[in-house]
């Protein structure tokens, strides 16, 4: 704290009580917080709207309420295209599903994958070499006719192009030669597999006219037909349209 | 002295925490601002004029930047926010006033 030599100029330093000093010296630290404060808070808008007229502002004001407009339309646009886009990803997401469905069906179907579950292996003894490929092929379609699924002869997989041929002791499937004892794995009801084969009349039943030939059918809460059919190539039929 | 450097010391002050002050003093604080300032001049000219007293240059100037920050208050409250208009013509004549006052003793017209 300086004090001014008495002299008839003002004394800046108060009236030199030093309380006095101190509340003055508070206040005007209070003014110039206050001014500096006010000053800064106005500048930014200050600067930007004291130079324009009121016309410019309602220039600027209107020009403002259209932008707002404008993109308050767009949002809506943009909404909408959303709800759209996600109502197409769930159709397609379904559409995926079925498909994905469809091809395992198919390719169980085809026997392009192999295959497990509960189903019948029957086996075919045939000391006599009498069984022919008849006898395999009725063996499988009544297993198909019982609802087999996925069905094996001797290490071949049984699919929709499976042909039995040849004869007694050279039976082919699928052109492939296939020796006794014969080995028929099927997936499917296995109750209902059995029992379809013992029907009379049916495979075990007609089996007994030729001698010395025997089946065991044996069902299997698990069952694996691990080989896999070859994707056939279709040269001459092509899809058409359905009438 | 005391007077400058206090003053540089709040303008600091103000520089380095405006941002701490609410957004909702923006009506009072011009006005308030205003009051502070014709207290100040009116407390140079009776400094000037020798009449001057701290005790009532602090009070007036609190008082002043209070009451003023309070009408405006009252002014909105009321639905007659043209008041501040009324303070600043006010404080603006005072603010004149006083400076007119202190010229006449500094420069003796």
């Amino acid at each position: 704290m300086k004090k001014q030599p008495e002299t008839g100029a003002p004394d800046t330093s108060g009236s030199g009580r030093p309380r006095g000093q101190i509340a003055i010296a508070l206040t005007l630290t209070l003014l110039g917080f206050l001014l500096a404060t006010q000053l800064r808070s106005q500048q930014g808008l200050a600067q930007r709207l004291s130079i324009e007229r009121e016309s410019d502002l309602g220039q600027i004001l209107t020009q403002l309420t259209d932008r707002s407009d404008q993109l308050s339309s767009e949002i809506v646009d943009l909404r909408v295209k959303l709800a759209q886009a996600s109502g197409t990803q769930a159709q397609q997401h379904a559409l995926i599903d079925d498909a994905r469905q469809q091809l395992q069906a198919l390719q169980i179907l085809l026997g392009l994958v192999p295959v497990k579950g509960p189903g019948i292996v029957m086996v075919f003894s045939d000391p006599g070499g009498t069984v022919g490929p008849d006898v395999l092929l009725d063996a499988v379609q009544e297993l198909r006719d019982a609802g087999a699924e996925a069905i094996e002869v001797s290490g071949v997989r049984a699919v929709a192009s499976t042909s039995f041929t040849g004869s007694p002791r050279s039976i082919l499937v699928n052109r492939q030669p296939v020796s006794a004892p014969y080995e028929v794995t099927a997936i499917g009801p296995a109750s209902t597999l059995a029992e379809a084969m013992r029907i009379p009349g049916g495979v075990v039943d007609s089996l007994a006219a030729h001698s010395g030939a025997s089946v065991r059918i044996t069902e299997e809460g698990s069952v694996s037909i691990l080989h896999v059919a070859a994707l056939p190539q279709f040269v001459h039929a092509r899809p058409t349209a359905r009438r | 002295m005391l007077v400058i450097v206090s003053l540089f010391a709040g303008i600091g002050l103000g520089v380095a925490f405006h941002s701490a002050v609410p957004f909702s003093w923006a009506p009072y604080l011009p006005m308030a601002v205003m009051a502070a300032l014709d207290s100040v001049f009116g407390g140079l000219r009776a400094r000037l004029e020798g009449t001057f007293d701290d005790r009532v240059f602090v009070i007036s100037f609190l008082s002043n930047a209070v009451l003023a920050a309070l009408l405006v208050w009252a002014g909105i409250r009321l639905g007659v926010q043209d008041i501040a208009i009324a303070v600043v013509v006010v404080f603006g004549v005072r603010i004149f006033q006083n400076l007119a006052a202190i010229r006449r003793i500094l420069f003796h017209a």
